[in-house]
């Protein structure tokens, strides 16, 4: 067997496929004996999402070689819907019958077979970016924020001077600012190099926030004009990472 | 090869006025095609990805296009939507916009003609539950990557809205010289395109293995063959003239002609423009599957929309009216249709497009059970006067709109693509008056004065010239036009709009506004006449007149199922202005 791994949780795994499955319809899988990772970039080249989940956060890993599983995940999200709050999960690669079993546990157990994707392309690059501004935050916090900034706009503006944060966004004659100021207990950490403010499209920053809102704590990191990463953990040593691309304010 | 090639190549077609330096640009585009890649820039040049006969389509809708242009401007779609009707080109409108992108991109990749092909056939491909965010997506990053240039080809192409104008023969022109260094050539090239309906086969293959390979082309079930088309007659003195005394007489229906390729168990059909309408046909796909007694086959028929009740033949338009209802089993429901078969260009694997015609016919017979719903079209040998005009009448008593007449000579061969003599249609005697109607290419339009103002005075119109390949104006049309059609022309012709005569079109005339020649309608008028302003036959009836059509109506038929080149012909006019003079 290349490849199996184990969530007692069925709902952790069922948070990274989310989380992946907000920006493309499908993804490859990269395991190794050390851990998985998924990169994929949305198809407009706006956002791409990163992932990395070392073999210590599933309760049982086991892989021997460098493995590619390319999914739908559109397929495996459906069948995830399906897995119940006690259920727990496990994942082995059938590389035989080209496909991935999925067996969640619960008081049945139940065996789907996905078949598995030839998703050629190359991985995308890490964008190399110098961030002037890095701050951890309560994810509830930026989760209401930009529901208060979709009432007014298709955009949002995020700013960050060493007093703190600010998402703004503006209609034609209405608008919002919401302000998460250093002390208070939304911002945990805050580090500004340069105080600095960009624009983001909120289809997207919107649906990054959802799955992030699944970890209590988020960090922000940004800089002027310059693309956002939006980082937060999976099961302590799991990491997903978010980049967007800005939008350009008009002169 | 960099897509901003391609782009420019484009912008320059585009602003050429001469046919000639059309073929010019063609062909220095061609030359510096990579040759692997020549197929995709012949279908991208043709507007599509495919061949027509392939049902892949792009399925962009005008608004899908103008959410991208709005997300990648950073404006709203409501700014998209006003821009597009100050405009009407969305082209243009995406190319104002995108000279101030606003949403940036994560990597920066300038646009090649692989990517943007690769890219294009994802989109068409994506289909089902959220396939169309994901064809935004991917719309999306080629706008983004492209210069506001090329985001307006790419636009256009999404659209279906590219219309260089370019005809099939005039790119096969640019291949020839492009690839074996001689426009003489180009006979070896049309064969090869008239028997596979497929430029961009026929580019790579002349591109990458020359000529011979070209000549080795054969007639494949799967592939449509350009259909033969009939000259017109005008008398059955003129039919045994030129039949050489004997031909096969046959019903001339009402309906859509259609090519039925049989492989097993799978059929495809195919129009007249070598669409593929399978999908519209179920019940046509059934009859053939069952009673096609051939493995694999290539026939031609008729189909017609019958009244099951009395089993009479419909006018063509119920036929038409499948194409607009919603659910095919109701459409099929609404309106039966049957198939009469005339021509098998192909059985098992046996050509027979070199063979004569009775043989052809012969050969249908042997392979057709006919039933209610396929039968072989009504045939019969005739060679003198009365006996054609005794079929005329019958044909006419039953509901046809004429004659086909067919030679039956050694020579009588399937001449594919090509509107010759050895078939000729006969519809009515035209005497002193026009009594049969033309089909015409819109090229230009003059503004409404008085109560049609804000509207098209008249539309400017004319004949397709096969043999220069261009557009001979043959009469302005303003009459025959409901209120409420009079009142949407200018909106329906809009995406056609160029800002000059375009180079195909010739024209004394000037107009006041100008179209790629594309809308086919049907008018009739009172007769022929030599006109001194009209560039049709020029020179023919006498030196420096041409023909026109006097008192012009449109019929009110779009002849939407017609290309420009499908349009009635200079030749064709010449043969009636001939008869009326009888």
């Amino acid at each position: 067997m290349p490849f199996r791994a184990k969530f007692s949780d069925a709902r952790t795994w069922k948070r990274i496929v989310d989380a992946i499955s907000v920006l493309v319809d499908e993804a490859i899988f990269r395991a190794n004996e050390n851990s998985m990772r998924v990169r994929a970039m949305d198809p407009s080249h706006v956002a791409m999402v990163d992932i990395y989940l070392p073999a210590g956060i599933f309760d049982e890993y086991a892989c021997s070689g460098e493995v590619a599983i390319g999914l739908n995940l559109d397929e495996m999200g459906k069948v995830m819907r399906r897995a119940g709050t006690n259920d727990e999960l496990e994942l082995v690669l059938d590389e035989a019958a080209s496909s991935l079993r999925v067996h969640l546990k619960g008081a049945t157990t139940r065996t789907f077979r996905l078949s598995l994707l030839d998703i050629g392309g190359e991985e995308p690059p890490t964008p190399s970016i110098k961030f002037n501004v890095e701050a951890k935050m309560l994810s509830d916090a930026l989760v209401q924020a930009l529901k208060d900034a979709e009432l007014f706009s298709d955009h949002v503006r995020v700013s960050a001077t060493p007093d703190g944060v600010q998402i703004a966004a503006s209609g034609d004659t209405s608008g919002v600012e919401v302000k998460i100021d250093k002390g208070s207990e939304a911002l945990l950490e805050l580090s500004v190099a340069e105080s600095s403010r960009a624009i983001y499209a909120l289809s997207y920053l919107s649906d990054m926030i959802k799955a992030a809102s699944v970890s209590e704590t988020i960090t922000l990191s940004f800089s002027t004009d310059m693309p956002l990463k939006l980082e937060f953990r999976v099961l302590g040593e799991g990491k997903v990472t978010y980049w967007l691309a800005p939008r350009i304010e008009a002169e | 090869m960099l897509f901003s090639k391609i782009a420019d190549f484009y912008e320059k077609i585009e602003a050429t006025t001469k046919r000639l330096e059309m073929i010019e640009l063609l062909v220095d585009l061609f030359s510096e095609t990579p040759r692997e890649i020549i197929d995709k820039v012949v279908y991208l040049t043709t507007g599509r990805l495919y061949p027509l006969f392939v049902p892949i389509e792009l399925g962009v809708s005008e608004k899908l296009a103008m959410r991208s242009i709005a997300m990648v401007a950073g404006v709203s779609l409501k700014d998209v939507e006003n821009a597009l009707k100050e405009v009407g080109d969305l082209g243009l409108v995406a190319e104002a916009f995108m000279k101030k992108k606003r949403q940036a991109s994560l990597f920066y990749q300038p646009l090649t003609i692989e990517t943007v092909y690769e890219t294009l056939d994802r989109i068409a491909r994506e289909s089902g539950e959220g396939s169309v965010e994901a064809k935004l997506k991917h719309l999306s990053k080629l706008l983004l990557d492209g210069t506001p240039k090329e985001d307006k080809y790419i636009v256009r192409i999404v659209v279906g809205a590219l219309r260089l104008g370019i005809a099939d023969y005039t790119i096969l022109d640019a291949l020839a010289v492009a690839f074996t260094g001689s426009r003489e050539n180009r006979p070896v090239l049309e064969r090869a395109y008239n028997i596979t309906s497929d430029l961009g086969l026929v580019a790579k293959v002349v591109a990458t293995e020359g000529l011979e390979a070209l000549r080795n082309f054969k007639v494949t079930v799967g592939k449509p063959v350009r259909m033969m088309l009939a000259q017109r007659a005008s008398s059955p003195e003129e039919i045994l003239e030129r039949m050489g005394g004997r031909c096969s007489a046959e019903y001339k229906l009402d309906g859509e002609r259609m090519q039925i390729h049989k492989d097993e168990n799978r059929v495809d059909i195919f129009s007249r423009r070598l669409e593929n309408i399978t999908y519209q046909y179920p019940d046509i796909v059934k009859i053939t599957v069952e009673n096609l007694t051939a493995r694999r086959a290539i026939v031609e028929g008729e189909c017609v929309a019958i009244n099951t009740n009395t089993g009479e033949m419909l006018p063509f338009q119920q036929l038409m009216r499948r194409r607009r209802v919603y659910g095919i089993e109701e459409a099929m429901e609404k309106y039966p249709a049957m198939i009469y078969l005339f021509d098998a260009l192909l059985i098992e694997d046996e050509d027979l497009t070199g063979k004569p015609y009775p043989e052809r016919r012969r050969r249908l017979a042997e392979v057709t059970r006919e039933e209610e719903r396929i039968k072989l079209v009504k045939a019969e040998i005739v060679d003198n006067v009365e006996a054609i005009e005794r079929f005329f009448d019958a044909a006419i008593e039953n509901g046809c709109e004429g004659i086909m007449v067919k030679s039956i000579q050694q020579d009588s061969i399937y001449e594919a693509g090509s509107r010759g003599y050895k078939w000729l249609k006969f519809k009515r005697e035209y005497k002193t008056e026009m009594t049969d109607t033309i089909d015409v290419v819109i090229v230009g339009a003059y503004m409404g004065k008085g109560k049609r103002a804000g509207s098209y005075g008249a539309l400017l119109v004319a004949v397709y010239d096969d043999e220069s390949d261009t557009f001979k104006t043959i009469c302005k049309v303003g009459t025959g036009f409901s209120d409420e059609e009079l009142e949407s022309l200018p909106d329906t012709l809009k995406s056609y709009q160029i800002p000059h005569k375009h180079p195909r079109v010739d024209s004394k005339l000037k107009a006041d506004i100008w179209f790629t020649p594309a809308k086919v309608i049907e008018i009739i008028g009172a007769e022929l006449t030599v006109s001194q302003v009209h560039t049709c036959a020029l020179g023919y009836v006498k030196k420096d007149s041409g023909i026109a059509v006097r008192f012009p109506r449109f019929t009110g038929r779009w002849r939407d199922d017609k290309g420009p080149e499908e349009a009635t012909t200079v030749r064709e006019i010449i043969e009636m202005y001939e008869q009326q003079k009888k």
